[in-house]
């Protein structure tokens, strides 16, 4: 069975780590490498930076909270949020960031993904997508961070962007983010289902039986966890203690 | 002590691993320039990226010879990743490809070899199966979990350079190889947590 990763999404704006409920209505918490340091040392798998007005502006502005945290944190950082050409891309790699996240630019300019993943490796670029459920069983995508309709629908999408090569998806629930009562399971479920490249689940979680859940009813391989851990309502410690008693495969 | 060089091929988290080195005191330069390389006491081929693509670009640098050479003169080489894969004869990531060859043995997709496909890139932390003693290995304790990424793997013809391996589906997948002065790492130690930069500390002392 597959090890599945723990991850800490952290959502920056101005510097600064922030959180809001279903992606409106920010609240300032701090400085964003403070969080992962911590996270680092109590055993987080993996980070995400997310810069979460850059595609308003057009820039990503996470250079320098990249290179404090490539210093002294040794795991995989994926970075997004306004990332638009091979440049942007190599600029935030040569920061220290491992991994590139893609929304707006690849659904302006899908063949961007190609292009990226030729340069820099498929293991190197993730498609973010922030999927809102439109039917029972059909999600839309959104850019700006839920805030604008692609018309695409998410599934397909997914798939699309495998065929173009990255590495790795990261699905988002609009509908779920920062409400704490749960994950889109179905969702999670129907991508991790239908794409065969790794999945991480993100939005929704509040409780250990949440990760339970997602971890068991799909067949995601991460899980992207920021409120709970942000708000100090959980510490990595006992997320990966839960898993072993749960029997999921984590590490330890 | 002279500085290490981190081969620059166009590809890659090259900064993490730059990083990691200055963490633990030792210093390293960026470069894509033969004859520093050639002047360097030990170099790391980083390693994210594809096999025709990193072939290519090695060649086109003049990088090539370098790294033979380097290898001639018994200076330490590390790979990493797909830096561990150029090692090898061959690459079989879409077309075959000639490697490095300072390994005896070929880069097949993992697919290739298990029964049941996986999703690839395989993505996650894996506890290292150790398969004979070895410098590479000083320090590391048996029980740690260290960083993969990868959609390919090695496939050595001399065993004794499999130093360790790795467990997916019950399928063995080679995590270490070493050859005298040259060693290969899958796993990425720059992303690994402070265990995995005893890698770099066992590479880089002496």
């Amino acid at each position: 069975m597959r090890n599945v990763r723990v991850i800490a999404r952290l959502d920056i704006k101005n510097n600064f780590l922030i959180k809001g409920i279903q992606l409106e209505g920010l609240r300032k918490l701090g400085n964003p490498y403070d969080f992962s340091k911590k996270y680092f040392e109590s055993g987080i798998d993996e980070i995400i930076y997310m810069d979460s007005v850059a595609s308003l502006y057009n820039r990503n502005s996470l250079n320098e909270i990249i290179e404090k945290t490539s210093k002294d944190i040794f795991i995989p950082i994926t970075v997004g949020g306004g990332i638009r050409s091979i440049d942007d891309a190599n600029k935030l790699l040569r920061s220290g960031a491992d991994k590139i996240a893609i929304n707006t630019a690849a659904v302006e300019n899908p063949r961007i993904l190609e292009e990226l993943s030729n340069r820099f490796g498929s293991s190197t670029i993730v498609l973010s997508v922030e999927a809102k459920k439109k039917t029972k069983e059909t999600w839309e995508a959104y850019t700006n961070n839920g805030r604008e309709k692609t018309g695409l629908d998410a599934i397909n999408w997914c798939l699309e962007a495998e065929k173009l090569g990255v590495g790795e998806i990261l699905i988002t629930s609009v509908d779920k983010e920062g409400t704490c009562k749960g994950f889109d399971y179905d969702l999670i479920k129907s991508v991790s289902e239908k794409i065969f490249i790794p999945i991480i689940a993100s939005g929704g979680m509040g409780e250990l039986t949440h990760f339970e859940k997602v971890v068991k009813s799909s067949n995601c391989d991460g899980v992207a966890i920021a409120n709970m851990l942000h708000y100090k309502k959980i510490s990595v410690k006992e997320i990966k203690n839960f898993s072993i008693k749960n029997n999921i495969n984590i590490r330890a | 002590m002279k500085e290490i060089a981190i081969v620059d091929y166009n590809l890659g988290n090259i900064t993490s691993i730059k990083r990691a080195l200055a963490f633990l005191g030792y210093k390293s330069f960026i470069t894509n320039d033969p004859e520093k390389i050639l002047k360097s006491p030990k170099i790391i081929l980083p390693g994210v990226g594809a096999f025709p693509t990193a072939m290519k670009y090695l060649k086109e640098y003049n990088l090539i010879e370098a790294i033979n050479e380097t290898q001639k003169k018994g200076n330490d080489i590390l790979g990493i990743c797909l830096g561990m894969q150029l090692l090898m004869q061959f690459g079989n990531e879409f077309k075959k490809t000639k490697g490095l060859s300072l390994i005896e043995g070929e880069v097949l997709s993992i697919n290739n070899i298990v029964k049941k496909k996986i999703k690839l890139p395989c993505i996650g932390w894996y506890k290292l199966n150790k398969n004979r003693e070895n410098e590479v290995l000083k320090n590391i304790n048996n029980d740690q979990w260290f960083y993969f990424v990868h959609s390919f793997m090695v496939s050595c013809k001399n065993k004794q350079n499999v130093i360790a391996d790795y467990t997916i589906n019950n399928i063995s997948i080679t995590a270490i190889v070493k050859k005298d002065n040259v060693t290969g790492l899958q796993f990425h130690p720059e992303n690994s947590g402070l265990e995995g930069l005893k890698f770099f500390t066992n590479f880089c002392k002496n």
